[in-house]
């Protein structure tokens, strides 16, 4: 074998090595990662995740239902530098006082700047178990446990004297969680009856498409808030759960129905199908495994941009008291504290769970537009 | 034309009834509504009074009839115009919305308004300077917009002028003038106050619409006869208005009637509580909170109202518009 020919063929062979890794999804991953916004979303997501709906109990310097004295405390801030200047590394948070106004004759507690209390990290705290179950009493982050009038609310206390931000740790728990769980029945819904319509076509196509149309004329939001509001008040707070979390589906399926319906239609007639039809393969056989597949790419994109929505859907039933109740803690429990003015007025840091929910909405945004990109890889 | 417009009608007529019984059974869902407590109420007292208001309640509204007889009560009664009777205000549904719905109907229009005022000539310079560092700005404020859900901003706006700016956002008049009758005042007043919910509601709508806008125009600047128009010689202004924007807002109109003002109308309820507006949206969540089921199913009906009204509106208006569309 001469020279030449040694080269083309390892050139020949490192071609084809390249063509085999580039699978579709291989393509997909490639052109995401260079997007940075999307990028960016899915790590802020995997924090959020990881931070609220796993170890919530870990993050959280308190438990959810640990209630002070101290009643809707301003937050105590994080501090580097006292009021004289000297500059420690370890922050610190200064203490609370109680004041009486005599003029609302209302209890405040202000904050107190003689009294200084560092922070330590993996301190002994409060017993909380762990996704219900691992128990610890490690915080991520505390005051000196030994000393009881060392407290930590860096984002204030709520009307029962409890942290606000361990709360909305754990609201964050529900409410990411109410958004990924009524995706997935969403899906599930959407995606099933999407494709039986377009496979079938004919009276049921007529009837589930008829049905989509019925749905698309309500209002979205109003018709969601009476859907809720129809769910008893007496029911126990997991059932109002799982009530809330389908009536967002049921509400927003149609659209989702329609696209598949549509991609099962033009994929019906593929070559594939025929030859699977031909094979003996059954209907649902069909469906399952040639169809849906075929339309997920485009399903993912919708599913991931329509998590946002649910969450603030979720956010604004609870927040004007038709979704969940206290004692469940959702980001739009946690904003019903804030629904008045004298709230507002008064104890303004109970807004602070609004950046948070913005955050997660805006990394699921950024997180599904660019895979919106990269899942139609052969484009520029 | 004629024969499609009567089909349209048709179809939205029958669409409503569907939609109006369906509301009707979601609000008569939940068990303990206000009526049963007010008739468990009036029972409790006893007297004579009290029974015949209970039996003119239980002939009015078909209480001992079946579900059909209930609705069918219901439904005749609305389209003459008697919605019921709000039994937490103890006053007609009709009375109470009619002071509220038309303040709700302007609100829509000027958030709608602001909708267009923004959103199109931001599009219109998005897509005729394609790539420039004002495109990106516009493209990423139009990103950040889709995401922010008005009544949270609604929430945010309410603390930066309590807190920080000791205003008073609340409402949409002032003191003086919430019981006076109407006068040039009195509209002046109202638009001082109108245009903070406007712009909150208007937020979300802005955003879509300059992506909308954008890209339409963009693919319309591409066509042969922009380049036949630059040919002629008429100037880059007339090119861009007169013949590209006219072609590439048509979409707009469509979704104008469909999308945009229902949207708003049924969207701004939630802003509309937070600032505690005097139109629909508080009544609505109250009458739910409060299982005040006459009054949230008129509120209902009349959203679905809108928005069929709308969808038929936006046909009519796209014929009109747009000369080669045949309506068949």
């Amino acid at each position: 074998m001469s020279e030449a020919e040694k080269t083309t063929g390892i050139v020949q062979e490192e071609n084809e090595k390249e063509q085999i890794s580039q699978s579709y999804w291989a393509l997909v991953w490639w052109k995401f990662k260079k997007n940075r916004t999307a990028v960016v979303g899915g790590v802020m997501l995997a924090v959020f995740y990881i931070v609220c709906v796993f170890f919530a109990e870990f993050f959280a310097p308190y438990s959810k239902k640990l209630e002070s004295e101290f009643i809707e405390a301003h937050p105590t801030g994080l501090h580097w530098r006292d009021e004289e200047g000297n500059f420690s590394l370890r922050p610190f948070v200064y203490g609370l006082e109680k004041k009486v106004d005599t003029a609302t004759r209302k209890r405040t507690f202000e904050i107190d700047t003689t009294k200084k209390y560092p922070i330590y990290f993996f301190v002994k705290g409060e017993e909380v178990k762990i996704l219900g179950f691992i128990p610890t009493r490690i915080h991520l982050f505390g005051t000196d446990p030994d000393d009881p009038d060392a407290r930590i609310f860096i984002m204030g206390t709520d009307k029962l004297g409890r942290d606000l931000f361990s709360r909305i740790l754990y609201g964050g728990r529900i409410s990411m969680f109410i958004g990924l769980f009524s995706v997935v029945v969403f899906l599930g819904i959407g995606v099933s009856l999407g494709a039986i319509s377009g496979y079938y076509g004919g009276a049921t196509d007529v009837v589930i498409m008829r049905i989509t149309e019925f749905l698309s004329a309500f209002p979205q939001e109003p018709l969601f808030l009476a859907l809720g509001a129809a769910v008893p008040i007496t029911w126990p707070s997991a059932q109002v759960f799982f009530m809330v979390t389908i009536l967002l589906a049921i509400v927003q399926w149609g659209g989702l129905a329609r696209q598949v319906r549509g991609l099962v239609l033009a994929g019906r007639e593929e070559q594939y199908v025929l030859a699977a039809q031909s094979f003996g393969a059954s209907d649902r056989r069909i469906i399952s495994k040639h169809l849906i597949p075929a339309t997920m790419s485009h399903v993912i994109v919708i599913a991931t941009l329509k998590i946002p929505g649910m969450i603030l859907l979720e956010t604004a039933l609870s927040y004007f008291g038709l979704g969940l109740v206290p004692p469940t803690v959702s980001w739009g429990t946690l904003l019903q504290d804030a629904n008045n003015i004298r709230a507002i007025r008064f104890a303004p840091h109970l807004l602070f769970t609004v950046p948070f929910i913005l955050l997660a909405i805006l990394s699921y945004n950024m997180l599904g537009d660019g895979l919106r990109d990269a899942m139609d890889p052969y484009s520029k | 034309m004629l024969s499609f417009l009567v089909r349209r009608i048709f179809y939205a007529i029958i669409m409503l009834v569907v939609v109006s019984f369906v509301s009707f059974i979601i609000i008569t869902l939940p068990p303990g509504d206000f009526m049963t407590q007010k008739i468990a109420e009036l029972q409790a007292r006893g007297d004579k009074s009290a029974e015949l208001r209970i039996d003119e309640y239980r002939e009015r509204y078909g209480l001992d009839q079946p579900l059909m007889t209930q609705y069918w009560l219901w439904a005749s009664n609305f389209i003459k115009g008697d919605f019921g009777l709000s039994f937490e205000y103890d006053q007609p549904v009709a009375t109470l919305l009619k002071q509220r719905f038309p303040l709700s109907v302007t609100l829509a229009l000027a958030t709608t308004a602001f909708t267009w005022a923004l959103a199109i000539p931001i599009g219109v310079f998005s897509a005729v300077k394609q790539y420039s560092l004002g495109d990106q700005i516009a493209t990423t404020i139009s990103f950040l917009g889709i995401g922010i859900p008005p009544f949270l901003l609604a929430l945010v706006v309410l603390y930066v002028a309590v807190v920080k700016l000791d205003q008073d956002v609340v409402g949409l008049f002032s003191r003086e003038f919430v019981d006076a009758s109407w006068s040039l005042a009195k509209v002046w007043d109202l638009l001082k106050h109108l245009w903070v919910p406007a712009l909150i509601g208007a937020i979300t709508g802005t955003a879509g619409t300059i992506r909308i806008m954008r890209g339409n125009l963009l693919d319309t600047l591409g066509q042969p006869f922009i380049e036949a128009a630059r040919a002629r010689g008429l100037k880059n202004r007339t090119v861009i208005w007169r013949h590209a924007v006219r072609m590439a807002i048509n979409p707009l109109i469509v979704i104008l009637g469909t999308e945009t003002f229902p949207g708003i109308l049924a969207g701004n309820i939630l802003v509309e509580v937070v600032l505690s507006l005097p139109t629909m949206g508080p009544l609505y969540i109250e009458a739910l909170l409060t299982q005040d089921m006459y009054m949230a199913g008129t509120v209902l009906v009349f959203l679905v109202m809108m928005l069929l009204i709308g969808s038929v509106l936006a046909d009519i208006a796209l014929a009109w518009v747009d000369p080669r569309i045949r309506l068949e």
